[in-house]
């Protein structure tokens, strides 16, 4: 009889312990220009999240463009002269072969075309073609990494890693969280998301459909570590007479790409690259992503602008369609 | 010995059941449905979605009435967090980036991020 109760006792202790593993300890922050949200599991919860947040201001420190202290600013501001900067060397080293492979059309030094353009500020307006070369001009740049060495071949370029400095955060994150011995997390900065370890039910990300970040186009679900993000033409753009200029630029004619598809969603196996192949596959297109998404083992969620999905092998039995506005293929 | 059909500790594991299972079913489905109203990365308020009320963030106003959330204004230029409407089911989410305002609410189902 005794026994009975202990079994009674102990099988209610065990249902309350399965509910509670289930919540995790949530900050929200802002940091590199957006919302960024940092949701861990398990031991030391709440210090492992308040030091992903720390870590991703950190990062941002050390690679914005806009951080006067940053290496980039450095790199920046040297005229041309070498410049001693780690992170910005090991960073430009894993991209530049991702630049190459898109022809040169997506490009770190683009930042006097942004200025020029100003899209996604309050001064956004069409440039004229004079402008526009002359900033091109000032874009056309070769990088040179030689340790942790960078030097850029134009002194009046500049280079910017906002293409990816959101994505190299989770990878910032993912090794902090990895030798701190978290179970599992979830970090978003702004689009990009890392799903950390593994938790009860696994990870469910949405993907927003183009244009409205609150209504969501599809779901994709993962049982463990994965980096996610996002680029499309309908997250910053200005209108002008009836015609929209959207922010991912061609480094070859200076103006806002025109691409068969509204956004490319990739799961990578670092967010750095899932950024940088999200913007190169957005640039290639859909046909010509597949060799260079399977050389970094990746994949990804194509939306076309005729409101066509197309998924990859890999994530097929993990994207589930939600709005019904678009179709499946 | 003839064993009964009832001993004394049955009864003890029935009434636990009894009382626990009553617990988790009778719990009511928006039972601490909330809505967190998150301004510049800080947590601003979390109300109940079960009351009516009005919040206001500097310029983005929230309505909350019958059960549902949602910003009644903001002068931000694409009005993006209006347009997005009723917030009733956890995790649904208004965002004003440019005021740098998130309306989101707690509840049952919920996705872990969105990517955008």
């Amino acid at each position: 009889m005794k026994l009975r109760i202990l079994t009674v006792i102990l099988s209610v202790c065990l249902a309350f312990c399965s509910c509670g593993n289930t919540s995790g300890y949530r900050l929200d922050g802002f940091a590199m220009n957006t919302m960024v949200s940092v949701t861990v599991y398990g031991k030391e919860s709440e210090n492992n999240a308040s030091a992903a947040l720390r870590e991703i201001t950190a990062t941002e420190n050390k690679i914005s463009w806009n951080v006067k202290s940053s290496e980039t600013a450095k790199i920046n501001a040297a005229g041309g002269n070498e410049i001693f900067a780690p992170t910005a060397a090991e960073l430009i080293g894993e991209l530049l072969p991702v630049c190459k492979a898109t022809d040169g059309r997506y490009s770190l030094t683009l930042r006097e075309l942004c200025d020029l353009w100003g899209i996604g500020t309050e001064k956004a307006d069409l440039p004229s073609e004079v402008d526009i070369s002359a900033a091109l001009k000032k874009c056309d740049c070769e990088i040179f990494v030689s340790g942790d060495n960078v030097t850029l071949s134009n002194p009046s370029a500049a280079l910017d890693f906002g293409s990816v400095g959101k994505g190299y955060a989770c990878d910032k994150v993912y090794d902090l969280l990895k030798s701190n011995g978290a179970d599992a997390a979830v970090v978003s900065v702004g689009g990009s998301i890392l799903c950390f370890g593994q938790k009860n039910g696994g990870f469910t990300v949405d993907i927003a459909t183009p244009g409205n970040i609150n209504n969501s186009l599809g779901s994709l679900k993962f049982d463990t570590t994965a980096f996610i993000s996002t680029s499309g033409s309908e997250e910053r753009f200005f209108e002008k007479d009836g015609k929209k200029y959207h922010h991912i630029f061609d480094a070859k004619t200076g103006y806002p790409l025109i691409s068969e598809l509204k956004s490319v969603t990739v799961v990578a196996k670092s967010g750095a690259m899932s950024d940088a192949l999200s913007t190169a596959c957005f640039i290639l297109g859909k046909e010509k992503s597949t060799e260079l998404l399977k050389s970094y083992g990746a994949d990804a969620v194509f939306v076309t602008s005729k409101n066509e999905i197309f998924v990859t092998d890999g994530l097929s039995d993990k994207f589930t369609l939600i709005n019904n506005d678009y179709v499946l293929k | 010995m003839k064993r009964p059909f009832f001993r004394p500790s049955d009864i003890i594991l029935v009434a636990a059941l009894l009382v626990f299972g009553g617990v988790f079913i009778f719990m009511p489905k928006n039972e601490g449905k909330t809505v967190e109203i998150m301004a510049d990365g800080e947590l601003k308020a979390t109300l109940p979605l079960s009351i009516d009320t009005e919040y206001a963030v500097g310029e983005v106003v929230v309505v909350i009435e019958k059960g549902a959330a949602r910003i009644e204004k903001s002068d931000c230029k694409d009005k993006i967090c209006v347009g997005t409407g009723k917030l009733k089911n956890k995790g649904d989410t208004a965002v004003c980036l440019p005021n740098k305002v998130s309306v989101r609410v707690s509840g049952y189902r919920e996705t872990d991020g969105v990517t955008w």
